[in-house]
C-alpha cells in the first residue's frame, strides 16, 4: 500500500509547478493554466485523504471544487477575452492600472 | 564545400544559460524554498491514515456513496454550486459579449 506522504509529496510537487508558472509566466492563459495546477494538487490531496480516512467527504468536496473550477476557467476566460478586444494583447503586464 | 563543422564554444553556451536562467531565477529560487520546507513538513509529519484501504469486493467503486452524501449531507453546498454556476455562467457570457457593437 502507498503512503499517504507520496500522495501529498505529487501533490506538493504540482503545486509548485503551478506557482512557479503563476509567479513567471505573464501571458493570461498560462497564469490560468498554472492556478488550475494549483487547484488541481489541491483535490489530490483531498482525495488522498478520503480514501486513506475511509471517509467520502473529501470526495464529495473534490467534486464541488472541480465545479467551482470550472467556474473560475470560464470568468477568467471572459475577463481574457473581455482585455484582448481592450488592448488586443494578454499580457498582463501592460494592465496595471484598475481603470481606464 | 562549406565547410561548417560545428564549434563548440562554451562561452557561447554559458552565455546562454545565463540568458536562460537570468530572469527566471528569482521564482526558481522562490518556488524551490517553497518546495522544500512543503516536503520537510509533508514527510515529517505522521498523518492520520487507515493501515488498509477497506475494499468491497463486490463494488469497488464509491460513487454510489458519493452521490448519496451529495444529496444527503451536502445537499446545502450542492444547491449553493448550482447559483454559483448559473451567476458565473452568465457573467462570463456578459463579458465575452461584448458591447453590441458586433
Amino acid at each position: 500500500m502507498i503512503p499517504v506522504e507520496l500522495y501529498i509529496g505529487l501533490a506538493v510537487i504540482i503545486f509548485t509547478i503551478g506557482l512557479y508558472g503563476f509567479m513567471t509566466q505573464r501571458s493570461g492563459i498560462r497564469m490560468l493554466m498554472s492556478v488550475e495546477l494549483m487547484l488541481n494538487s489541491a483535490n489530490l490531496n483531498l482525495v488522498a485523504f478520503s480514501s486513506y480516512n475511509a471517509d467520502l467527504t473529501g470526495q464529495v468536496f473534490a467534486l464541488y471544487s472541480i465545479a467551482l473550477a470550472a467556474c473560475e476557467a470560464a470568468i477568467g476566460f471572459a475577463i481574457l477575452m473581455a482585455i484582448f478586444r481592450m488592448k488586443d494583447t494578454i499580457n498582463l503586464d501592460s494592465f496595471n492600472v484598475l481603470r481606464w | 564545400m562549406m565547410n561548417n563543422e560545428i564549434t563548440i564554444n562554451p562561452m557561447k553556451i554559458l552565455t546562454s544559460v545565463y540568458n536562460f536562467f537570468r530572469p527566471r531565477i528569482l521564482g526558481m529560487t522562490v518556488a524551490f524554498l517553497f518546495l522544500a520546507v512543503l516536503m520537510v513538513s509533508v514527510f515529517f509529519t505522521s498523518w492520520p491514515a487507515v493501515d488498509q484501504i477497506p475494499q468491497n469486493l463486490d463494488d469497488p467503486s464509491n460513487i454510489q456513496g458519493i452521490g448519496v452524501m451529495i444529496f444527503t449531507d451536502f445537499v446545502v453546498p450542492f444547491e449553493i454550486l448550482s447559483i454559483i454556476l448559473l451567476s458565473s455562467l452568465m457573467g462570463a457570457i456578459y463579458m465575452a459579449k461584448g458591447d453590441g457593437s458586433q
